[in-house]
């Protein structure tokens, strides 16, 4: 599998928080779509997602390695299309650490302190990296 | 401008104040000017460390300086907590998905599981918030927090630049903490201060008054015996060591020390730090030579010496008998005295013995390395084993300031007089001044100055001083002894450089018409005693009545040895010795016999020989005339009506019978009893008391002197003496010129030479003689 | 594989009235997974199917796969109160995009931009509007689970068929 590397403007989209979309696929091959609230840069070939509970994606990368996530940058007129590879899953470290306190300051807002704490970082390899531009809204788009 | 301006600018005006309110205005407007983040917060952890208080808002409508963040809460509390840089870009949507969350859980029942959402400062829509912990070291003081509504990227460069302006506002808000903590503390140490010095200065005036009251209470409780014991000398605080140690003994006890200074005061001191329950008896023991006689029991087997100090003793049973000036008692006193006292030693326990449970404390002005003349050495030894030594006053002079406030307290509370201090110059004069009268003279002088004192405080001029140690032109240099009639002092002439001897005779007349005569019939007296030429006769100076009221007179000074003191010391004289100096006596009665005056008191210690140029055994004729009345006011006169006339061994029988008419003749009478004395150092008579003692001389016949005398007497000598003798003046020698005629003739084998008398001075008495 | 036709409740119907926004998900041979954005959906009249329209990105991998497998999943979602259900089906069919179409796009196209308005006060509308692109493929396919997904403690519960007990 080909060894990519993010590009760097793909850092701030990822640090702005924006929502992105995930696919995975289980074993048997279904595949599950669902929507995430951040992915995180880990380094140049590296990012993390959140692991807080039990779900058909925590199970399905451990099953199928391969997933599929969709960043997208409202602003930019774009979305990036990441396919990734499930590496291991973290649960101390800088990585983790970053992760658990931005989950922790939102929770601790809402009531939610300790309820869906971050219970391990996932690290993914990135085997492809694609921005793709949205074509600009036009007037016309509206009419056809 | 550039960022790294920006930097440089906001590193100079933020470490250019120490105002915490400045450093936070800077650090606003610096986030404002690098990243356009119109919204920020400073925050610092409270003493808690629990909570994070923001003390400077920009940007917030409705954010209040003082808004609380609880550590761990929202992006700024876990900051603090996790003290690490926190960027959130998407904190709408985070927001949103937590509380979607929220929802579920309360759809699916789960609402025990849910805290309160809990309100942090900060803009309620926030899409994109920084926050950086502000530490120094490793220590969190705070959180810098900036916030956007709109979704904001910050890149790495954008954290550093934020991190090198968060270490400098940390750096300058821990600096202007540190100032204004010390600022505080050292306002709440002057302040403090202030309040401790107020209290201390309360305090120690509290302590003072309470002090003075203490002090006040413990000087009156020690006025009483203590008086000549205070002060803080060395040499006072060594004698009341002495005390308290002299309390616990039973053993004679001998203080010695100078006229004045304190000796009673000390025995009295030793009785009643014993806590012996009997009386502390005073014996003055130049009162009593003449006196003991009187009105003793005599016991079987006891002299009437023994039988007088057994009285005493008697008087003093668990108690204690003070012998002031133990040295003047007579010498048979003193033997029986001994005896006592060698006795009491051999049977301790005896509680029949009259001197059961005594303390005897006996007391002499004289140095012991040169026994008083008169002295009984025994007596003197067994007391000296055990000797307290009183100090001069000038030897302990730093006590006169604590001696001066007791008796100017003493004095004025006595006389009715307010006095509340000594003039510093005063008090600089008493302790410059010698005392040469000691703690009796200060005392003396402090009395005067209270009573003639107009101020309430105490002035003590020079004159005082002066005047309190002259006697007319004399100005007393030290005391040469206290007896029972007075005190002898050493004087020196204001302008001449003769020394004199001054003696002060006390008596008790109250000022009035009794006193006046009195004093007219004694300066009478005394004017026709100076008018004496004889250079046999002591030579009178001066004479008067001082202020305190005491008459004195003032005379040579001689140095040398009396009759009494000769005979006690060195046994019975020689007969050509003694008729030698019964010619010079005679001599100088011949010429007051030819004015009119009789001497009345010849005895042996009036007889003073004495050494006149290169002259040895120079006769002077002691005590002339001065206050000797054949009148009523005679017993008056001087304190004791019984030492007037001395001594009863010495009397002659018409001054005995009181007859009115005496002469000179009464003079050759006692005069042959002292030569009787001189000659064997037994008395004409015996006797167990004065009565008896006065009776032999009207009765009795004299033992001849040859049956009495140790040495061979001339036959012609014991004729004339014996003639002496006689009870009808009229059988005596007619004048003291015919008695020295008479003495004349009598024929020794040896004559008494003035080298024989030079070698027995040298070798008996070197320093009396010596020039 | 058995699969069971099920009915979509008329709760999700409404739900995907106003629902915003939607990704599908698929796989290839593989089991690669792979996504594509969604710019319009459609329950169909028998309450079985759905019809989705995707934009031109990436349309032969999709056809490759569904042709392949048939397997697709689709998560739709409405922001910003994260209601979220995802619907998985099997492949039936797919044409071009017609001219009604363009109306579900729009119905879509303004409830987005809506939402996101308040979090991007500063962005210009035809920005917000751009992110739902003109579709060129509409895909029908079997609704056969529906899982709720909404961030929470029932998220990847499966609501139709109900799980038994």
């Amino acid at each position: 599998m080909p060894m990519t590397r993010l590009p760097p403007e793909i850092r701030p989209v990822l640090e702005n928080g924006t929502p992105a979309a995930m696919v995975t696929c289980s074993a048997d091959g279904k595949p599950n779509t669902t929507v995430i609230s951040q992915v995180y840069y880990v380094d140049e070939a590296h990012v993390a997602l959140s692991f807080q509970f039990f779900s058909k994606t925590i199970r399905n990368v451990r099953e199928n390695p391969r997933a599929f996530v969709c960043v997208f940058d409202i602003a930019g007129l774009a979305h990036w299309v990441l396919q990734l590879q499930f590496e291991r899953s973290e649960t101390e470290g800088p990585v983790f650490d970053a992760m658990d306190m931005q989950i922790e300051a939102i929770a601790s807002m809402t009531g939610m302190s300790g309820i869906f704490k971050l219970r391990a970082a996932d690290i993914y390899r990135v085997h492809s990296v694609e921005r793709v531009q949205h074509p600009r809204w036009t007037a016309s788009w509206s009419n056809g | 401008m550039s960022n790294l301006r920006i930097l440089q600018r906001v590193s100079a005006d933020i470490n250019s104040t120490l105002d915490l309110d400045e450093i936070c205005d800077v650090a606003l407007r610096t986030m404002d000017e690098l990243f356009e983040f119109h919204h920020a917060n400073i925050l610092l952890l409270e003493p808690d460390n629990n909570t994070l208080k923001v003390i400077a808002s920009r940007g917030y409508e409705n954010q209040a300086v003082g808004g609380r963040v609880p550590v761990g809460t929202g992006v700024i509390g876990m900051v603090a907590q996790k003290r690490r840089l926190m960027h959130v870009n998407n904190l709408g949507q985070q927001r949103a998905y937590a509380s979607a969350q929220r929802r579920e859980m309360e759809k699916a029942g789960r609402h025990a599981q849910l805290g309160n959402a809990i309100p942090v400062p900060g803009l309620p829509n926030a899409e994109s918030q920084i926050a950086i912990p502000l530490l120094i070291r490793d220590d969190l003081i705070g959180v810098f927090s900036i916030e956007s509504p709109v979704p904001r990227s910050f890149g790495e460069h954008e954290r550093d630049l934020v991190s090198i302006v968060a270490n400098q506002i940390a750096s300058a808000i821990h600096n202007a903490r540190l100032y204004e903590q010390q600022r505080l503390a050292a306002k709440a140490l002057h302040e403090a201060n202030l309040s401790l010095e107020n209290r201390v200065a309360e305090r120690t005036a509290a302590l003072e008054r309470e002090l003075r009251v203490a002090q006040a209470l413990l000087n009156e409780a020690r006025s009483r015996v203590e008086g000549p014991l205070l002060g803080g000398s060395a040499l006072v605080r060594g004698l009341r060591d002495a005390v308290a140690r002299e309390a616990r003994s039973v053993e004679p006890l001998l203080l010695t020390g100078p006229a004045g200074s304190g000796k009673e005061a000390v025995a009295r001191a030793v009785h009643d730090a014993s806590g012996r329950s009997g009386a502390f008896i005073f014996v003055r023991c130049g009162e009593i030579t003449a006196q003991h006689r009187h009105g003793v029991e005599t016991k079987a087997l006891r002299s009437p010496e023994e039988s007088f100090i057994g009285s005493r003793f008697e008087l003093a049973s668990r108690g204690t008998v003070f012998f002031d000036a133990v040295h003047e008692l007579s010498l048979d006193l003193q033997r029986a005295l001994h005896t006592t006292l060698e006795e009491a030693r051999r049977r301790p326990s005896a509680t029949d013995s009259s001197t059961g449970d005594v303390r005897m404390i006996g007391s002499t002005t004289h140095d012991m390395r040169q026994p008083p003349p008169g002295a009984f050495l025994p007596l003197l030894q067994l007391l000296a084993a055990n000797r307290v030594t009183v100090p001069p006053l000038i030897d302990r002079r730093e006590d006169i300031p604590a001696l001066v406030d007791h008796f100017v307290r003493r004095h004025s509370r006595r006389l009715g007089k307010v006095i509340d201090s000594v003039s510093p110059d005063s008090m600089r004069r008493l302790e410059a001044y010698t005392w040469p009268g000691n703690i009796r003279e200060l005392r003396t002088v402090l009395e005067r100055a209270v009573l003639v004192s107009k101020s309430t405080v105490l002035e003590v001029d020079e004159e005082q001083l002066s005047e309190a140690l002259a006697i007319g032109s004399y100005r007393l240099v030290t005391s040469l002894g206290s007896g029972g009639m007075g005190e002898v002092w050493l004087a020196k002439h204001r302008f001449l450089v003769r020394p004199a001897a001054v003696k002060l005779i006390r008596h008790d007349v109250p000022p009035g018409t009794a006193r006046e005569q009195l004093v007219r019939r004694f300066e009478r007296e005394a004017n026709v005693t100076a008018a004496l030429r004889s250079p046999h006769t002591v030579q009178l100076y001066d004479f008067g009545v001082n202020d305190s009221g005491s008459f004195y007179y003032v005379m040579e000074f001689l140095k040398g040895l009396d009759l009494h003191q000769i005979g006690t010391r060195f046994g019975p004289q020689p007969a050509e010795r003694v008729i030698m100096l019964l010619r010079q006596a005679c001599r100088s009665l011949a010429e007051a016999h030819e004015r009119g005056l009789v001497h009345r008191d010849i005895k042996p210690a009036n007889v003073f020989v004495t050494r006149l140029g290169t002259e040895y055994d120079y006769v002077k004729i002691l005590d002339f005339g001065v206050v000797k009345e054949q009148s009523g006011h005679e017993a008056t006169l001087l304190s004791n009506p019984a030492v007037v006339q001395g001594t009863p061994a010495f009397m002659p029988p018409e001054i005995v019978l009181g007859e009115k008419r005496i002469d000179g003749r009464a003079d050759l009478y006692s005069l042959a009893c002292a030569a009787y004395w001189a000659l064997t150092t037994q008395t004409v008579f015996e006797a167990t008391t004065p009565a008896h003692m006065l009776l032999q001389h009207v009765q009795a016949r004299p033992v001849p002197l040859s049956e009495r005398s140790e040495l061979v007497v001339p036959r012609q000598l014991e004729t004339i003496l014996m003639a002496c003798l006689e009870k009808d003046p009229a059988r005596r020698p007619a004048s003291a010129l015919e008695l020295d005629t008479q003495l004349a003739h009598v024929r020794c084998e040896a004559p008494w030479t003035n080298e024989r008398a030079q070698h027995w001075w040298e070798a008996h008495a070197p320093d009396v003689v010596a020039t | 594989m058995i699969a069971f036709h099920i009915l979509i409740p008329g709760k999700l119907v409404r739900f995907l009235e106003h629902a915003n926004v939607a990704f599908v998900g698929v796989r290839d041979r593989d089991l690669v997974p792979f996504g594509h954005r969604v710019s319009g959906w459609q329950v169909g009249a028998d309450q079985r199917t759905m019809t989705i329209l995707v934009p031109d990105e990436f349309l032969e991998k999709l056809l490759e796969s569904l042709k392949e497998n048939g397997e697709l999943a689709i998560t739709v979602e409405e922001f910003p109160s994260h209601e979220t259900y995802q619907f998985k089906g099997r492949y039936l069919r797919h044409r071009a995009v017609q001219e009604d179409d363009g109306e579900m796009v729009e119905r879509v196209r303004r409830r987005f931009v809506k939402s996101l308005k308040p979090m991007y006060a500063d962005a210009p509308e035809d920005i917000l509007k751009s992110f739902i692109s003109p579709p060129s493929l509409a895909i029908e396919f079997d609704v056969l689970e529906i899982y709720l997904q909404t961030p929470g403690p029932g998220a990847g519960t499966r609501l139709v068929p109900p799980v038994e007990q």
